[in-house]
C-alpha cells in the first residue's frame, strides 16, 4: 500500500503544479485580452454622421453606398466629381440615399483619417471635414494623415480642438469606422471604390456617363426621375 | 529531445514574429502573396496594444524566453522544475491570446495574415510539448 500511496501524493503535488501554472496562463490571456480590448476600443462611440441629407430621401429613394478610403486616388476623383454632381444633382431632389462607408484598406494613415472625420462628425462637422480631406489627399502613406495634421485641420474648420484631439486619442471614432469595414468585408468589396447602386456592385471607378445611366436606370424602376 | 524540438519551434516563432514585427516599424506590409491580408491586418488597429506596442513585439519576448528556458535548464535545483513550468505558461498564454487575434482575423478584421496564422500554428504545437515537459519534471522525472 505504501508506494501507492507515494505515488498518489507525487500525483497530487505534479497536478498542483502544471494545473497552477495553466491557471496563471489563463489569467495573462485574460489581462493580454483586458488590455488589447481596453486600448483599442472607444468607451463611448459618436453618433453616426455619414448621411449627406439636404432634404430626407424619399421613402422610394434608390440607395448609393459607397465604400471608399481616404488614401485611394480613386475615391478622391470620385469624390470630386461624381460625388459632387449627385449632392448637387440628385440629392436635393430626394430620389437618391446616400450612404457613405469607410473601407480604409490602404493602410495606417486610412484609419486615422476615417477615425478624424468621424470625430469631426461627433461635433456636427463631417461632411465640411471630410471635403477638406480630399482637399489634402497626397499619396500612400507618405505622412499626410498624420494626427499632427488631421488635428491641425480639425482646428482650421473650427472645431473645438481639445475636444477633437481627445477623440481621436482615444480612438472614440474607431467603432464607426470598423462597423463600415466589416459590413464592407461582409458584402464582398475588397478594393476602394466599391459602389453598391439599388443592390449592383460596382468595383472601382466607372466614367460619370455610366455612373448616371446605372442610376436613372435604378431610378426609373422605383418610378423616380430627376 | 523535447527540450531540442522546443528550442526548433520557438526559434521559427521568433523568426516570424521578429519578421513582423521588422515590417511594422518600417512600415511596410509583410510579404503575403496575392493576398492583402497581411496589409489589412498589420494596419488595423488591433496590430497594437497600449497604443504603440505592436502585438508582434509580445510574440518576439515569448518565443524569445522559449528559446532561452530550455537552455537554463541545465543547472540543479529549484529551476529544472520551475523552468519547464514557466515554458508551459508562456506557451498556453500565447496560445489562449493567439486564439483571441485569430477570432479579430476571421470575425472582425475578416482578413487573414498568413504569418499570423503561423505563428499561431507554432504556438499550438509548443503548448501540448511544454505541457508534457512541465509535467514529466513536475513529477520528479527527468524532461526530455
Amino acid at each position: 500500500m505504501a508506494p501507492v500511496q507515494r505515488r498518489r501524493g507525487g500525483g497530487g503535488k505534479r497536478a498542483l503544479l502544471v494545473g497552477g501554472a495553466a491557471g496563471v496562463a489563463l489569467v495573462l490571456v485574460a489581462a493580454l485580452v483586458l488590455v488589447a480590448r481596453v486600448t483599442t476600443r472607444p468607451a463611448s462611440p459618436p453618433p453616426h454622421s455619414d448621411l449627406y441629407r439636404p432634404v430626407s430621401p424619399l421613402p422610394n429613394a434608390v440607395p448609393v453606398t459607397v465604400f471608399f478610403d481616404f488614401q485611394c486616388i480613386y475615391c478622391a476623383r470620385f469624390a470630386r466629381e461624381h460625388e459632387q454632381r449627385l449632392r448637387r444633382e440628385y440629392l436635393p431632389k430626394g430620389v437618391v440615399d446616400l450612404r457613405l462607408r469607410h473601407f480604409p484598406i490602404l493602410g495606417a494613415e486610412s484609419w486615422l483619417a476615417a477615425q478624424a472625420a468621424e470625430c469631426a462628425g461627433e461635433q456636427g462637422r463631417f461632411w465640411e471635414y471630410y471635403d477638406l480631406l480630399w482637399r489634402r489627399h497626397g499619396g500612400v502613406n507618405r505622412g499626410v494623415f498624420t494626427a499632427r495634421n488631421l488635428k491641425a485641420w480639425g482646428r482650421e474648420i473650427g472645431l473645438d480642438g481639445p475636444r477633437f484631439d481627445a477623440c481621436l486619442d482615444t480612438g472614440r471614432g474607431l467603432v464607426k469606422v470598423e462597423e463600415d469595414f466589416r459590413e464592407g468585408r461582409r458584402l464582398g468589396v475588397d478594393a476602394t471604390p466599391t459602389l453598391i447602386i439599388d443592390g449592383q456592385m460596382i468595383r472601382g471607378l466607372v466614367p460619370w456617363e455610366d455612373f448616371r445611366r446605372i442610376l436613372d436606370e435604378a431610378l426609373r424602376r422605383r418610378g423616380l426621375s430627376l | 529531445m523535447g527540450g531540442a524540438a522546443q528550442v526548433f519551434l520557438a526559434a521559427v516563432g521568433l523568426a516570424i514574429s521578429s519578421y513582423l514585427t521588422v515590417s511594422f516599424f518600417l512600415g511596410k506590409a509583410p510579404v503575403c502573396g496575392p493576398s492583402e491580408g497581411c496589409a489589412i491586418v498589420q494596419s488595423s488597429p488591433y496590430a497594437v496594444v497600449l497604443s504603440k506596442v505592436p502585438v508582434a513585439l509580445l510574440g518576439v519576448g515569448m518565443y524569445l524566453l522559449l528559446v532561452l528556458l530550455p537552455l537554463s535548464e541545465r543547472g540543479l535545483g529549484a529551476w529544472r522544475v520551475a523552468a519547464p513550468l514557466v515554458s508551459f505558461t508562456l506557451a498556453l498564454g500565447g496560445l489562449g491570446f493567439s486564439a483571441y487575434l485569430t477570432w479579430l482575423e476571421v470575425f472582425v478584421i475578416r482578413a487573414l495574415c498568413w504569418w499570423c496564422v503561423a505563428s499561431a500554428g507554432v504556438v499550438a504545437l509548443l503548448a501540448p510539448l511544454t505541457f508534457w515537459r512541465a509535467w514529466q519534471r513536475a513529477g520528479g522525472g527527468d524532461a526530455p
